[in-house]
């Protein structure tokens, strides 16, 4: 199994007005298959800019991104990408929504079974019917998450998607995620600004700097799953994280 | 509760109805003159004209529906142009930058002031057909490009992580989230249009709808048919702002601000 994402001393800049903002500076990285990595680093460091490169939703100025070996490209390779932001359509109910992926994705057949099956998945089962409106933050991500894993992505990219939810509904959220993946066993790539997130979750933890952002450290979590968050290898990991992020906030 | 509530709000509506009504009476009686009729007159002139027709012998409601008819053929126009080049407007910042200069001050012209230039140019339906156009378009268009470029960029990156191409994009993203505005604009085009027939009527040469049963009664002095083709101008706008309005209830329940 070769590496499914590879950065090549990517470089990005954003124009606004008479000025150049250097967001992202010759950042090298690359993903293993299955993989579930989580992209760690300072508020405002360019974290959601680097996920819109891998999903091809942005195009880096310098260097490149490779997925399976070409440009990432939404119409051929499957992305499933979760947005910190609420991305249902609101005018569409919990099924609706859970099928629009697949709408683009499918032919038309199969895909209310499918949708079904993936709202038990996450737990909704009964809600199909309901409008974002009507459900809870949670919830919401839920369906978000089942709609991503509807179409089979081959790469699931998730940018701080449980970060607007309270500390409980959050946890419980972290284990099913966990539980998806190690039943699909697909690459993840995890943003977060949450180092006990972090540690609780990813097999290999990238540390950014502050912006322009490139790769400080990557550390591989080398802990059994489900870990347990008051054991001391894992204090011991997120002082890790912690001190590295801790160098970068104080340099500023 | 909530039924209380409206029970009681119905009541007191038409209890100000009431109200309204009698002191209208009592200023027709007090003033006592042929020019202004009190409510009762105005009810007489509905059943005279409503069953024996006006001096042409056409009836209070054939009036009604050819005027209604002009208005909806106009705005259906109105509707089939200005949405999709608002849609068209709202994605395309450029084509918005090269129209606006002709769009922008033709928006300023009342729709009575193309009245001449309709009754010279135009003949027979085309004349009401445009008036009501020039009226309804620009509402609906300006709401729909207000509308498109309201849509949620999240929304829109959403659908293109998964493949979406540009026509889906349109019209599974942009239009659907540009619906509630597109219907204002058609609420607030419909009511402008339904005000432009009854001004282009009294102009124009036809002897039927509500705007020449009210001139064709002016020029008689007989103010209670005139009133009577006020009234009867007031409630089917009254009507027709409701339906569209109870589409957009029934249409946009994922939209909390509507049921209220």
């Amino acid at each position: 199994m070769g590496p499914e994402i590879v950065l090549e001393s990517v470089g990005k800049t954003f124009k606004s007005g008479k000025d150049t903002i250097e967001v992202i500076r010759n950042l090298s990285l690359s993903v293993d298959d299955g993989k579930f990595l989580c992209v760690v680093g300072p508020s405002g460091c360019g974290k959601t800019t680097l996920l819109k490169l891998m999903c091809g939703l942005l195009q880096p100025s310098s260097g490149r991104v490779l997925v399976k070996g070409n440009p990432p490209d939404p119409k051929r390779n499957r992305f499933g990408v979760i947005f910190q932001e609420d991305s249902l359509l609101p005018w569409r109910n919990v099924l609706a929504n859970v099928k629009f992926g697949l709408e683009i994705t499918r032919n038309k057949t199969d895909i209310d079974d499918l949708a079904r099956e993936f709202l038990s998945l996450v737990g909704l089962k009964g809600f199909e019917e309901y409008y974002p409106h009507q459900i809870s933050g949670g919830m919401k991500k839920r369906v978000a998450i089942a709609r991503a894993m509807a179409v089979d992505p081959e790469i699931i990219l998730m940018d701080e998607p449980f970060a607007d939810l309270d500390a409980q509904t959050r946890q419980i959220l972290q284990k099913e995620l966990l539980a998806v993946w190690s039943k699909f066993n697909k690459t993840v790539i995890f943003i977060t600004h949450n180092v006990d997130e972090a540690v609780f979750l990813a097999q290999e933890i990238v540390v950014l700097t502050k912006r322009p952002a490139t790769v400080k450290a990557v550390v591989k979590v080398n802990l059994e799953y489900p870990r347990a968050r008051l054991s001391p290898p894992f204090i011991s990991y997120r002082e890790k994280i912690l001190g590295y992020l801790h160098e970068e906030i104080t340099a500023l | 509760m909530k039924h209380a509530d409206r029970a009681k709000s119905l009541l007191l509506g038409l209890f100000s109805l009431i109200v309204f009504l009698f002191l209208w009476q009592l200023l027709a009686v007090w003033m006592n003159s042929p020019f202004l009729p009190g409510p009762y007159s105005v009810l007489t002139a509905f059943f005279r004209i409503s069953t024996a027709g006006d001096i042409d012998g056409y009836t209070l409601s054939s009036h009604a529906m050819t005027s209604i008819y002009r208005v909806l053929l106009g705005f259906l126009f109105a509707g089939m142009t200005a949405i999709p080049l608002g849609i068209f407007m709202g994605l395309k910042p450029s084509v918005n930058s090269v129209s606006s200069p002709i769009i922008e001050p033709i928006r300023f012209i009342p729709p009575i002031a193309w009245i001449p230039l309709a009754i010279i140019l135009l003949g027979g339906i085309t004349r009401y057909v445009f008036l009501i156009w020039i009226g309804a378009f620009f509402p609906i268009l300006l709401n729909t490009i207000a509308g498109v470029k309201r849509t949620s960029a999240v929304l829109v990156d959403m659908a293109k992580t998964f493949g979406a191409d540009s026509r889906t994009i349109t019209f599974k993203i942009v239009f659907p989230s540009a619906l509630p505005e597109v219907m204002s604009g058609l609420r607030v085009g419909l009511g402008v249009g339904w005000m432009c027939i009854v001004a282009a009527e009294m102009i124009g040469g036809d002897p039927v709808g509500l705007g020449r049963l009210i001139i064709k009664y002016a020029n008689l002095y007989q103010m209670d048919v005139v009133i009577l083709g006020m009234v009867t101008i007031g409630i089917i706008g009254l009507i027709l702002n409701y339906a569209i309005l109870s589409t957009e209830r029934r249409l946009f329940k994922w939209r909390v601000e509507v049921r209220a």
